[in-house]
């Protein structure tokens, strides 16, 4: 934060920040439009989500935060325990830890058991496992790139972590998650630079799985027919996508207002997580959804600018990842409820009520700022070997870093380097 | 793009040449991700504004329910104000099937509360629809039972229900109504303009459980209820002349029967009842023959009874005068036909009188005679017997008398006795009425009064049929009827009573001309007091056994009907009367 407060207001974190921050404050509102009814006649208190939401939110600043002072950049000898490979084998080892307890003692949620009951709070490991896994593939990458691991090693160790996760969460089961992990290791391994042929021939391997996998489940399958042809079956398959067009529609240009949805009287399934975005659409109209939009393309722009911006190449590769892994979800989220594909059960990230996702996006925007932060390469080492470069930076090495690492910057950025310097 | 901004950093930066991968695909994931999220840019302009105004004005109509408000019908009266026909509160239960997770417990604790079938209550409630009716017009005490249990899916609301606090009394008077409150049968069907009022509406958005969404668009447009009415039926007189019908009916075990009280100074119906009957609260179950308001709704060839009519007309004609003497033969013989009398006698010398005290065919078939076809017609046509009443009740149908051109030669001789013509008795009722009240055709009728509505003018209309005098001159020959003729059993203490006995043969009913062995009418008309009539009645006993006369079967009904509503009525006793000797029944 202390690097945000320094940087213009174009600098690709700030961006990246007050996009999340509108999409989480609109996305606490906007929960508690939409569960308002449905929690008052449940539970008896309409801010049941909302309030929880809140929580969560506040829960996931201090994720943000912390992630984002993670100096990925760390020796082995500096901080043994705060490398690259050991945090994301550790954070992958832990969510599949996590996803055996779920096939074990899950807590069971419309057919599918995703969660673990810790008390006050549910955890869905599946949602760990997705940023472990990340992880992992860019500690592979950036070994193989570097000729630590042979391609055949790099093949198999990729494999070896993905399946496990992705055979765990497919027992749940829960095809979007899985989907969008399959996607987020492509989309790593294409930034990481294998050639298209594999992604062909991947392809060519997955697309059958795939098309079993929906094959032998009826729900999958009438969620395809529900979205090529909702009309068919208004009553039951259509039902969740003609009520989604319905409350977009009568939101038209402007919306019918804030707090004013009907279609949030049970009329829309998961309104306030999976089709959240439907009751935008309804209560703020065009007007608001492309607000929505527009913040996950300022979103998209900033971390993928944050990104190319790293030298340092685990951290691109990183920072890549999550913000495809954020975008795509929403990309998958919107598309569904928008009939642009088939309903998978992604939430809409930042906005969508959930615990762990929300709580874990934000982490995972933290661990981009981490990277824009740390954006200057092996700066650890350098500021080590180099002391003399600025009394500043040996009093406090991490200021230092800081402002060292907006160095590709615009000119408002080359300036706070100087002033850094 | 990086690359110059790499170039501007680039002194200070050591670790380019770590660089692992080219940041050329992070552009070109940038442009992909762009395209899907303009993607759906695109696709929000047509669902929100291109196609939006359809999405919204489908997701209207889903939400949007219109709900009858039902007004409350008005009340039943009999002339005394008490309550022949009621509405009491009621609640609608019904369900969203849709929302409803457990239907076997909900369809079980269904059956548990309201009563009923629990497979008829599952099949209502299985599916995914959004609303169906549990159970109509329910109890309200059972109905909250089931509200308390607070069941996902199932909704209640005020409704209002019919109610005959008497039950059978006045059934088929009465008629019913349907589901809906609406008249199906009887005065409910005549009245329910006045009775039904107007439904309101209420039109609201609703959520899908069907409750009102706050804030939601309402309107709302109140029920005006309907009107009470009064009728003429005095319910005292309706449960004595009711159970006197039913009683006879079962003692001579007749297969049907009916009786009209009226008041023959204006057509006002005091009672009318039909046996078989039913409990208008379960008309569902009961045998719809027994829904027949059978004085209104079905004909009889009147036979003796039509006597005094023809005796009348001649009078008027003034062709003869009652002391007129007649001889009679044993029989006679018109158009190739032989009539005779029903008790063989040897030729007499009867007045006109005795004619009709002693109910005689051959008598009736000189009267007819000397009034010739047309005039006989004439006659039968200003008692009313060719057209309807003009009674205010649904289905009323008229009897039969054919037009002269298509009479045969014998006609002229059966119809002065009552074969070969037909009538209602309630048709009946009104030609005896103008007899009883001074020569006046009335129109006989239900409705008293509507007191919500006192500009409302009811008229019944009159008009002449008879002399005067020709009416006076007949009540004293049918009060010797009842005096030493054959209606003796319809004598009431006190009273001087004029009638006419009727003993009819019933055509045939399948098909072939002729009349059916060994199945009459029994009837007995009358009126009293004889002198100053308030009260008429007639009694109709369909197919006896035992005795098939109507002096002995329809003519105690008579009296002990009679008896009981000049008392309630309050009626004077006119002249005093002698007790006459019994006499034979023709």
């Amino acid at each position: 934060m202390t690097a945000s407060r320094r940087q213009s207001l174009t600098s690709p974190a700030y961006i990246m920040l007050i996009a999340v921050a509108l999409l989480v404050a609109g996305g606490v509102v906007m929960v508690y439009s939409a569960s308002a009814v449905s929690d008052y006649v449940k539970f008896g208190d309409s801010a049941y989500h909302a309030k929880r939401q809140a929580i969560y939110a506040l829960g996931g600043i201090v994720a943000l935060v912390v992630a984002s002072r993670w100096d990925f950049r760390t020796r082995r000898k500096v901080a043994p325990m705060m490398r690259p490979a050991v945090v994301a084998w550790a954070v992958w080892g832990a969510s599949l830890a996590g996803l055996i307890a779920v096939d074990l003692a899950g807590v069971g949620k419309w057919g599918a058991t995703r969660s673990i009951d810790l008390g006050p709070v549910f955890i869905q490991p599946s949602e760990f496992a997705k940023v472990g896994c990340l992880m992992v593939v860019a500690v592979l990458i950036v070994q193989w790139r570097r000729g630590a691991i042979s391609g055949g090693q790099f093949a198999f160790r990729v494999s070896a972590v993905l399946l496990p996760v992705v055979v765990l969460i497919m027992l749940q089961p829960d095809m979007g998650t899985t989907m969008s992990i399959v996607a987020v290791t492509a989309v790593m391994l294409w930034l990481g630079g294998l050639r298209a042929r594999w992604f062909a021939a991947m392809l060519a391997a997955g697309l059958p799985t795939v098309a079993l996998l929906i094959w032998k489940a009826g729900y999958r399958m009438e969620r395809i027919t529900g979205f090529l042809d909702p009309w068919a079956d208004p009553a039951d398959s259509g039902y969740q996508i003609i009520q989604s067009l319905y409350a977009f529609g009568s939101g038209g240009l402007f919306g019918v207002g804030l707090g004013l949805s009907r279609q949030k009287f049970f009329y829309l399934p998961a309104a306030h997580n999976d089709f959240i975005f439907a009751i935008i659409g309804e209560e703020t109209g065009l007007v608001g959804t492309l607000c929505v939009v527009a913040a996950f393309a300022a979103f998209t722009y900033a971390g993928m600018r944050i990104a190319i911006e790293c030298k340092d190449p685990f951290g691109r590769l990183m920072a890549g990842g999550l913000t495809s892994m954020i975008v795509i979800q929403a990309l998958m989220n919107m598309a569904a409820v928008t009939r642009l594909m088939p309903i998978t059960g992604i939430p809409l990230p930042f906005v969508s009520a959930g615990g762990s996702s929300l709580v874990l996006t934000l982490a995972s925007v933290g661990l981009i700022l981490a990277v824009s932060r740390h954006s200057g390469g092996a700066r650890v080492k350098l500021v080590r070997e180099t002391t003399s470069r600025g009394s500043a930076r040996a009093s406090s090495g991490e200021r230092g870093r800081n402002s060292r690492s907006h160095l590709p910057g615009s000119d408002s950025g080359r300036s706070a380097t100087r002033r850094g310097a | 793009m990086s690359g110059s901004r790499r170039d501007r950093s680039g002194s200070s930066d050591p670790a380019a040449p770590r660089r692992s991968a080219p940041t050329g695909r992070f552009s070109l994931l940038l442009v992909v991700l762009a395209v899907g999220l303009l993607a759906v840019t695109g696709q929000l302009v047509r669902i929100q504004v291109i196609e939006g105004p359809q999405y919204a004005e489908a997701a209207a109509e889903q939400r949007t329910r219109e709900v009858t408000l039902n007004p409350e019908r008005g009340f039943i009266l009999d002339r005394e104000g008490e309550v022949m026909a009621e509405t009491i509160p009621a609640r609608t239960v019904y369900a969203v099937p849709a929302v409803i997770t457990d239907k076997e417990a909900t369809a079980r604790a269904i059956a548990d509360t309201l009563g009923g079938d629990y497979a008829d209550y599952l099949e209502r409630i299985s599916g995914e629809g959004t609303y169906t009716y549990v159970a109509r017009k329910a109890d309200p005490a059972r109905a909250a039972e089931l509200e308390a249990l607070g069941l996902t899916g199932l909704g209640f609301h005020d409704d209002s229900r019919r109610v005959y606090p008497s039950n059978e009394l006045g059934c088929q008077v009465l008629g019913f109504v349907g589901i809906d409150d609406q008249g199906l049968s009887g005065l409910e069907l005549y009245y329910d303009d006045l009775l039904a009022g107007e439904p309101g509406a209420l039109i609201g958005e609703r959520d899908r459980q069907g409750r009102p969404i706050p804030g939601g668009v309402a309107f709302e447009e109140e029920a005006i209820d309907g009107k009470d009415v009064v009728l003429t039926i005095d319910k005292d007189i309706q449960y004595q002349a009711q159970v006197a019908l039913a009683e006879a009916v079962e003692t001579w075990g007749a297969a049907a029967g009916s009786i009209v009280v009226m008041d023959p100074t204006n057509g006002e119906i005091l009672a009318m009842a039909s046996v078989p009957q039913y409990n208008p609260n379960r008309f569902g179950e009961a045998d719809s023959a027994s829904y027949r308001n059978r004085p209104i709704v079905d004909t009889y060839e009147p036979g003796s009874t039509i006597k005094s009519l023809t005796a009348a007309a001649v009078i008027d004609a003034g062709l003869f005068t009652p002391d007129s003497m007649f001889e009679l033969p044993p029989s006679i013989r018109v158009g190739g036909r032989t009539i005779g009398e029903a008790h063989p006698r040897p030729t007499a010398n009867w007045s006109l009188t005795e004619i009709v005290t002693k109910s005689s065919n051959v008598g009736s078939v000189k009267l007819g005679q000397a009034l010739g076809e047309q005039g006989l017609y004439d006659y039968f046509s200003r008692f009313g017997l060719t057209e309807k009443t003009g009674v205010d009740y649904p289905g009323e149908v008229r009897g039969a008398l054919p037009p002269v051109e298509t009479w045969s030669a014998s006609s002229v001789a059966t119809i002065p006795f009552g074969q070969g013509i037909s009538v209602t008795p309630l048709q009946l009722a009104r030609a005896l009425a103008a007899i009883a009240n001074g020569g006046e055709l009335v129109t006989p009728h239900f409705l008293r009064d509507v007191p919500d509505t006192p500009e409302l003018a009811l008229s019944w209309p009159k008009e002449r049929a008879i002399a005067e005098g020709t009416a006076a001159q007949m009540r004293s020959v049918l009060a010797d009827v009842v005096a030493d003729g054959t209606g003796s059993a319809a004598a009431v203490a006190g009273y001087s009573v004029a009638g006419k006995t009727g003993t009819a043969q019933k055509a045939r009913t399948d098909g072939r001309p002729g009349y059916a062995q060994g199945k009459y009418v029994a009837s007995f008309s009358g009126f009293l007091p004889a002198d100053d009539p308030r009260v008429l009645i007639i009694v109709n006993i369909d197919e006896p056994s035992g005795s098939i006369y109507g002096g002995t079967v329809a003519a105690p009904v008579f009296s002990r009907v009679a008896a009981f509503a000049v008392e309630h009525l309050k009626v004077p006793p006119g002249r005093p009367v002698t007790e006459g000797s019994q006499s034979d029944d023709g």
